[in-house]
């Protein structure tokens, strides 16, 4: 197993909950700076994130992080900071007693830990809130407060699990935004079932499916994979239907009588499952007429591959059942 | 369908479960252990236990002793509306009281507060034996001699007890109508005990007698261990609040809190009526030759037993909603324990409490002189819960739109700060 | 200095949970010996009457002390944070579980002292034999809250043991909570001991679970 002191490795790693494997045989590195983990929702990312942030026990496989085996539990707390996908905090204290009492936790000195929650009140723009009790903030308070309680004691890694799910546009990007600022001198993982948050922060990426690794790179090399596998198409919408069911839709835009359709096609030679609809067939016709993507849907052409295309197109590629373009 | 979800949630919780446990537990423990069959009385035992009668002879002297007993160590038990107060008297007061028993002892003030031997009356109705079970118990008093004056009449003494009474501040032993049963306990006679043994063997009477003593032990339960379930349902709620109220957006405050609430009780009811079943069969089983009549027995269980779930339950989901689980079951739990120490094993029931007791397969006929007062207690109790489910769906309702203060930020819904 | 430290740190997470954690367990706790005060008559007590008040109702305020150990991190995400910082959740529980029984020992005393003042005679065994049975009952309250993670469950499963004692008289043994009412002075140490190992055992498998 590689020891390394500035990254995280995952080796082999396998995680049961009953007879139900949660985690199988993930096997991955984590360097410096944002790193995401994609799935859907039970893919398998809360359960590897709590497994990394030591509130799992593994129950097979290898982890350390920044070089300490897993196992060491109370040295891999004190260089890990934790956001769970359900930030709460102690209801009935003010911001600045829970973060001073987590500080505690921590078991960081007086005088340090008055200096980083001011600071990092400022950063999180929660000063004037310092005083307020924890069950008056709003949603995306809470979240910037249980940022804030993360970064406390200055740890070398973040993980953060689902950071954005249930907030404004506004104060998505302001969160990911903070996530990118601190990932410079730190790892940052950030897990999430929203496709856009990594890629506007993440420079590498995981993506999960039923607790097995599906894929690992840069969000690049995963872009790269899509291309020439999707396709815009201006159709009728009486033959929206019909497109749903041959392909894997990935975006449609209404306008009148017509709609633009984006889709994945040409992927069934990767694809090991097979996929019993009329996108392989359609696929197939195309390419033995030689038209390419034309024969798929009139006026059909290809596009460059967005990172939901590329992870929708992963997905089928690893043979996932993908119900997302059919009715 | 709501309902059955609210079932299911019900059904699977931990507290649910627990509720099985001691209903079976307090069923088979206590119910099944009593289950042997009734003989007629036989003259030769010479024993056939205890009556209340309204006898002048054996009510003065022992109201007057414990009276005396209580002046004496300064504090009077008292039970006003429901819960259990000891009382001490203000000076004023206290002469006054000093009065009555000067003349009810025909001792001066001075002999009776010079009086120092005395040890302080216990008047705790409701310990343990020593096998456990719940018992009757008097702590033993010195007092000095004396003896009612000869022409007290029973008129006067009980004018004197109804002033006694007074000064205490009404719900005490004194009470004109709670003399018998208090003091008025006299050994049954031979033909009392037979003509005792003859009305319960009368038709359905036998049914309602078994009945009768089956809901007196799942009362105890009822009494308290229906709130551990609404508590813990209702918390679950709190806590998934806000995806309850996407789910069930369009449902009145009224139907989401009247179907979990009608599953609680349903889910609740169903072992105790398993247990009404099985304690007709074995009583069927007991006494083969009889034709035992049941449908009135069932129904008086049944007024019986189904308020106390529906207040125990209205009143946990009321305080968990405006509070918290804890304090419900601190509240329960405190109100069970006072009701379960001054209730009666049998006897006078109350027109207004938490609990009905009859610990007795016989005592037909104290048991019909109390029918009034159980059906005033059954009725008010069912109030109580409907009163306290009112109060809940017009909780949920305010906390639904945004109402309720600093209340509603526990429930993770309501009135939030905005974002600066 | 490093000892200053931790004193420091440990001192710190001692005052906050004492001011935050502690306040409403002491409050129903002394709300119970208030209202046992109020309930009984304490005074001039001796022999088996003694222990009527202690065993009947004071023991209560074990589980109102003990029982709500886990209740401000039931939320499984509070839990989760607390869980992930250096000092243990564990270090914590434990922190609470010691000043919980100092507070059950504390009131004990402070009850058996009125009751002295009203002319009872309280032995040292009273006190002792309480005691045990509300650090038993309040074990039994910790170790069924925590390992269901329902606080309310762990009441219920304390009034469960509490009817269950009443019920079955001697038949529970050592375990009889009602043992000095019913004239036994001797065998309160086994509830002692059951008290403690029982909150071990607890602790030690919600440990294995990863609970705390």
């Amino acid at each position: 197993m590689k020891q390394q002191s500035n990254c995280i490795v995952i080796s082999h790693v396998d995680k049961y909950y009953g007879k139900k494997q949660a985690l199988r045989d993930v096997d991955l590195t984590i360097e410096r700076g944002m790193f995401g983990l994609l799935g859907r929702n039970g893919a398998g990312k809360t359960t590897l994130m709590k497994t990394l942030a030591t509130l799992h026990e593994k129950q097979g496989g290898e982890i350390s992080v920044c070089g300490i085996p897993i196992s060491h539990a109370s040295e891999v707390r004190g260089i890990i900071g934790y956001l769970p996908q359900d930030f709460s905090m102690y209801p009935n204290m003010t911001v600045y007693e829970c973060l001073d009492y987590l500080g505690t936790l921590s078991q960081m000195p007086r005088a340090q830990r008055q200096k980083r929650i001011e600071m990092l009140l400022k950063r999180v723009n929660l000063s004037e809130k310092k005083r307020s009790r924890v069950r008056s903030l709003s949603g995306g308070m809470k979240r910037r407060l249980g940022i804030a309680q993360a970064l406390l004691h200055d740890p070398r890694v973040l993980i953060v699990d689902e950071p954005t799910a249930g907030l404004d546009p506004e104060e998505r990007i302001r969160f990911r935004n903070l996530l990118c600022e601190v990932a410079e001198d730190r790892i940052v993982i950030l897990s999430t079932h929203i496709v856009g948050d990594i890629e506007a922060t993440c420079e590498n990426i995981a993506i999960l499916n039923e607790g097995e690794l599906l894929w690992k790179g840069t969000v690049s090399q995963l872009l790269e994979n899509a291309r020439g596998k999707v396709y815009v198409a201006e159709i009728p919408v009486s033959m929206l239907a019909q497109a749903k069911r041959d392909y894997i839709v990935t975006g449609m835009l209404r306008s009148g009588g017509a709609v633009t359709v984006r889709f994945l096609a040409g992927a069934e030679d990767n694809n090991p499952a097979g996929r019993p609809v009329g996108a392989t067939a359609a696929a197939e016709s195309g390419r033995e007429s030689g038209q390419g993507a034309r024969g798929l849907l009139p006026g059909a052409r290809e596009a460059m591959p967005n990172c939901e295309d590329a992870y929708m197109y992963c997905l089928y590629q690893h043979g996932c059942e993908i119900a997302g373009g059919e009715e | 369908m709501l309902f059955f979800k609210e079932c299911k949630k019900v059904l699977f919780s931990m507290t649910f479960v627990l509720y099985v446990v001691t209903v079976v537990a307090m069923y088979v423990t206590q119910f099944i252990h009593d289950s042997t069959p009734i003989t007629a009385p036989l003259r030769e035992t010479g024993e056939y236990g205890m009556t209340v009668r309204e006898t002048p002879e054996v009510i003065m002297p022992a109201a007057v002793e414990s009276l005396f007993g209580e002046y004496l160590s300064g504090s009077y038990p008292a039970y006003p509306i429901m819960f259990y107060k000891n009382v001490k008297l203000k000076e004023d007061k206290r002469l006054e009281m000093r009065a009555i028993l000067e003349e009810l002892t025909g001792l001066s003030g001075e002999e009776i507060d010079g009086f120092e031997d005395s040890r302080e009356a216990g008047y705790f109705s409701g310990g343990l034996d020593e096998a456990g079970n719940p018992v009757t118990w008097y702590q033993e008093m010195v007092l000095p001699p004396y003896s009612l004056p000869e022409d007290l009449t029973y008129e006067h003494f009980c004018e004197l007890m109804e002033r006694a009474d007074r000064l205490i501040g009404g719900g005490s032993s004194y009470a004109v109508d709670r003399l018998p049963s208090f003091f008025g306990r006299v050994p049954m006679t031979y033909e009392e005990a037979l003509a005792e043994y003859e009305a319960l063997m009368a038709p359905g009477e036998l049914g309602k007698a078994y009945l009768r003593l089956h809901c007196d032990y799942m009362g105890i339960n009822l009494a308290v261990m229906p709130v551990f379930v609404a508590a813990g349902l209702w918390q679950q709620d709190k806590r998934a609040r806000i995806q309850a109220l996407i789910y069930t957006r369009k449902s009145s405050g009224v139907r989401i809190v009247g179907t979990r609430f009608l599953a609680l009780v349903g889910c609740m009811t169903v072992p105790v009526l398993l247990t009404l079943v099985y304690t007709v069969y074995t009583t069927c089983g007991m006494y083969p030759q009889m034709h035992i009549s049941w449908g009135s027995g069932l129904g008086m269980a049944l007024l019986w037993l189904l308020p106390d779930i529906l207040a125990v339950s209205a009143l946990g989901a009321f305080l968990t909603e405006l509070f918290s689980p804890l304090l419900a079951i601190f509240f329960q739990g405190i109100w069970w324990f006072l009701t379960m120490s001054r209730t009666e094993l049998a006897g006078e029931v109350a027109r207004f409490g938490l609990q009905v007791r009859h610990n007795s397969l016989g005592k037909v006929a104290l048991w019909q002189s109390q029918w009034d007062n159980f059906l005033c207690n059954r009725l008010a109790l069912t109030a109580l819960a409907m009163l306290a489910l009112a109060l809940t769906v017009w909780l949920y309702e305010s906390r639904r739109r945004g109402r309720g203060g600093r209340m509603s930020h526990r429930t993770g819904s309501g009135r939030r700060e905005e974002d600066a | 200095m490093e000892k200053v430290h931790k004193t420091e740190i440990y001192g710190n997470i001692l005052k906050v949970n004492l001011r935050r954690q502690f306040p409403w367990p002491a409050l129903a706790a002394v709300a119970l010996l208030a209202l046992t005060k109020g309930m009984f008559n304490i005074n001039a007590l001796e022999g088996k009457a003694v222990a009527q008040p202690l065993e009947m109702l004071l023991v209560w305020i074990g589980p109102a002390l003990l029982g709500t150990v886990f209740l401000p991190e039931q939320n499984p995400e509070i839990r989760d944070v607390v869980r992930a910082r250096r000092t243990g959740y564990l270090q914590v529980c434990l922190l609470r579980i010691g000043y919980s029984a100092l507070a059950v020992v504390l009131l004990v005393v402070v009850f058996a002292g009125i009751m002295r003042a009203g002319e009872s005679r309280v032995l040292p065994y009273h006190v002792w034999g309480c005691v045990c049975s509300a650090l038993l009952l309040g074990a039994v309250g910790l170790a069924a809250a925590g390992l269901s993670g329902n606080v309310a469950g762990g009441f219920m499963v304390c009034m469960l043991y509490y009817l269950a004692s009443y019920g079955m008289g001697r038949r529970l043994g050592a375990l009889d909570l009602f043992s000095m009412y019913r004239g036994s002075m001797g065998g309160k140490g086994w509830q002692f001991v059951a008290a403690v190992t029982l909150t071990v055992g607890a602790l030690a498998v919600m440990r294995g679970r990863r609970q705390i």
